[in-house]
């Protein structure tokens, strides 16, 4: 590089001195053109599809939050004015409250349900592999059908899961759960693990196949019981598994919507009202796009700092996804 | 062999000929799109569709209609997407509670110069209808057919068993009603008086105007519609009425926060609530689904000193802004709204008085429909009624959750359309 700031008059700008390599501009141009450009037009489809599908969407929405439209196709730029109504409205706490309560609680619950049935699935006993077929009955089930499911089995006069509390003498009486504000969201979180467990099944189930079957020989070898061959062999080389797995449920549950739009509408008085049911309230019944649009951004910019602080923090430990 | 192999290439080629010649055809009929919610294209109404759309082809042979369906439920969001998206159907049935948004954003064209022309008047159509569909001074959609939640089905076994007279039961009056369904109120054995309706959906907003209605009242909002006037006498009478009869009277199930229409709907047809409020569209689907209930409906209870009344609801035709022909749109309304043609294809009862009146000469007590109608008010003509809704339905749930008092509640609603009144 000092070569270039003693002698940069001596060189015509398109020459670059590289040291020992000493390429021209020209030369490298060509190089890229001729080994680069056939990738770059390989994935081009795919680029515009995504830009399409995901970069326009995103700047839309972004562009939509800083307007209110007045009417159809007449939108009046307001700036941030979208976004103190909603940082200022009496619904935001709770609607972020439930949010959390309904993300963590799901993640955490398919985490623990997951990991549980899977151990369970990791034998060679006949048969096994047709119970974790239909073990995955509730991840392909549309949302909207377990809605109507899970409704019918708390419906507070004949709701089986009713039933089954009183017979086993847990309820004195049978209880209307998504009319109760204090543990409908509760019970939509329920209907949830139901419905996602089977993802974290599976992938806990592949990371199990790949674990080295001589490790746990050699530990109870070494008189580890199952426990112990569970905690220190299993969990820490399931690791890697865990992490990407937690994320990817993260943020499908933050996102997730049919549940609870289908089973209690936000209701009873925004008990279970969580951003996905607000915003889309706030643009197809309301026809704020503006206002809903400025809700979007905030979730889209929660669940961003979250994946960054996730990733984040896994890069600095040394143990990345 | 020579003539088999002429004989095949000429039937290829005509084959081919044929196959060209009715892409053309194909390609050179212009097509009317006429979009309609799943409740219109029941089996029943086809040979009457089919007839008005042989008749309307006759008149515009290069011209094909084309009908879609869409459930209730899906059916806003699919208007609004298309319409947005510059697209959609020439003609578009929609909710009442729809025209004055679609108004507003000029998604639905003025049809004002059509009405000028058209063979029937305003006052060929109930009151109500008509003012669904005027936004600005303008109107912007036909009515088709109404749906007011404006009756009371009862199971007239029940009524016998508790020995009152199945057909006509004592529950004109506010508090006669309540007796009855006390009386037919037996917890032990899961039967239900009648069903509170406390979901948070558009049934809230529904049921509380049919009750506002049975007061006198007349609207939500005053008269030049720059206030709520939900919080005065007749809101919190009726917000009271409403949610007594659950948290008082103890007649509704329990879980009424979360109770629908569907709800109530599959409890009556297992023959374990005594009555319930919706409207005309039941009679069908309680035949269908549930024939060995015997069912009759009644006028909406109402207090001493008031009036029969219900809550106007119903569909109304419009044509979408994107249209490239709206003159032969506005051509196939026309034929659809003639007494005959409306009275034949409405799964509802139609929205002209005279088609109504024939519907309803058909029916056993088709008179308590037709007052009801005659009586109905409906809910507030704005495009942001649906934040108003959600208001109302937010309310009602903090009374019925016993978070507030009515007046409390209802103040609440009043203030919170105020704010969307003053935007």
């Amino acid at each position: 590089m000092g070569g270039i700031l003693c002698r940069g008059l001596r060189y015509r700008p398109y020459n670059i001195n590289l040291g020992p390599m000493n390429l021209r501009i020209k030369d490298l141009i060509e190089r890229v053109y001729r080994r680069h450009l056939p990738g770059y037009l390989f994935i081009l489809p795919a680029l515009a599809v995504m830009s399409l599908l995901i970069l326009y969407p995103l700047y839309r929405t972004f562009f939509l939050s800083l307007h209110v439209e007045v009417r159809f196709n007449e939108l009046v730029f307001v700036g941030l004015q979208n976004f103190v109504e909603v940082l200022t409205s009496d619904y935001l706490r709770k609607v972020l409250l439930n949010t959390t309560i309904w993300t963590a609680g799901t993640v955490a619950f398919q985490f623990l349900v997951g990991l549980g049935v899977a151990t369970l699935f990791n034998t060679k006993l006949r048969g096994v592999r047709i119970v974790s077929s239909l073990a995955l009955i509730p991840w392909v089930t549309p949302g909207v059908i377990a809605a109507v499911i899970w409704k019918w089995m708390y419906h507070p006069l004949y709701g089986v899961l009713n039933e089954i509390l009183v017979l086993l003498h847990i309820l004195d009486a049978y209880k209307p759960w998504l009319a109760d504000p204090r543990v409908a969201l509760l019970a939509i979180v329920l209907a949830a693990i139901w419905k996602g467990f089977p993802f974290s099944m599976v992938m806990f189930l592949a990371g199990m196949k790949t674990i080295p079957q001589d490790l746990y020989e050699v530990a109870e070898m070494d008189g580890a019981t199952a426990l112990a061959r569970f905690f220190h062999i299993t969990l820490p080389l399931l690791a890697p598994v865990f992490k990407i797995t937690i994320l990817l449920t993260t943020i499908w549950t933050f996102n997730y919507f049919d549940l609870i739009y289908a089973m209690t509408g936000g209701g009873p008085g925004r008990s279970t009202e969580i951003l996905a049911t607000q915003i889309y309230k706030l643009a197809f019944d309301d026809w704020r796009f503006g206002v809903a649009s400025s809700l979007a951004v905030i979730m889209f910019a929660i669940l961003a700092v979250f994946t960054f602080m996730y990733v984040w923090t896994l890069e600095r430990r040394g143990r990345g996804l | 062999m020579k003539i088999s192999k002429r004989l095949f290439l000429s039937v290829v080629l005509a084959v081919l000929v044929l196959v060209l010649g009715m892409a053309q055809v194909a390609m050179a009929a212009k097509e009317l799109n006429v979009w309609v919610f799943s409740g219109q294209e029941a089996a029943k109404y086809g040979e009457a569709l089919d007839r008005i759309f042989a008749q309307f082809e006759k008149k515009h042979p290069d011209f094909r209609v084309k009908l879609s369906t869409t459930p209730y439920g899906e059916y806003l969001d699919r208007i609004i997407i298309a319409v947005r998206g510059g697209m959609g159907p020439d003609i578009i049935q929609n909710d009442v509670i729809w025209t004055p948004p679609l108004a507003y954003q000029g998604l639905v064209l003025n049809l004002d110069k059509y009405w000028a022309t058209a063979p029937f008047k305003e006052e060929d159509f109930f009151e109500a209808s008509i003012r669904t569909l005027r936004w600005d001074g303008s109107l912007y959609g036909v009515p088709q057919m109404n749906g007011h939640w404006g009756l009371i089905f009862y199971n007239k076994d029940l009524m016998a068993e508790a020995g009152f007279d199945p057909n006509f039961p004592p529950i004109a009056y506010w508090d006669e009603f309540v007796e009855v369904a006390q009386a037919l109120t037996k917890p032990d054995k899961e039967q239900y008086g009648y069903a509170v309706m406390g979901a948070m959906d558009e049934g809230i907003s529904a049921t509380w105007t049919g009750w506002l209605a049975t007061t006198g009242a007349k609207s939500w909002l005053n008269e030049d519609k720059t206030r709520a006037v939900v919080n005065q006498a007749n809101g919190v009478r009726a917000a009271k009425f409403k949610t007594d009869l659950a948290l008082v009277h103890k007649v509704s199930p329990p879980g009424t926060a979360n109770w629908d229409q569907w709800d109530s709907r599959s409890l009556f047809e297992t023959g374990k609530l005594a009555m319930y409020m919706v409207g005309t569209w039941e009679i069908e689907i309680l035949k269908e689904e549930a024939p060995d209930i015997d069912f009759s409906f009644t006028y909406l209870p109402r207090p001493r000193d008031g009036v029969k009344g219900s809550m106007y609801g119903g569909w109304n035709w419009s044509i979408n802004v994107n249209s490239t022909y709206p003159d032969v749109a506005w051509d196939f309304i026309e034929m659809a709204t003639t007494i005959g043609n409306q009275d034949a294809i409405s799964s509802l009862p139609p929205a002209l008085v005279e088609a109504a009146k024939r519907r309803f000469a058909t029916w056993e007590k088709g008179y308590v429909a037709l007052d009801q109608i005659l009586g109905a008010i409906p809910r507030p003509v704005h495009p942001s009624y649906p934040e108003m809704s959600r208001s109302m339905q937010i309310g009602i749930q903090s009374i019925l959750l016993e978070e507030k008092s009515v007046q409390e509640a209802m103040d609440g609603v009043a203030a919170e359309i105020d704010k969307i009144l003053a935007r």
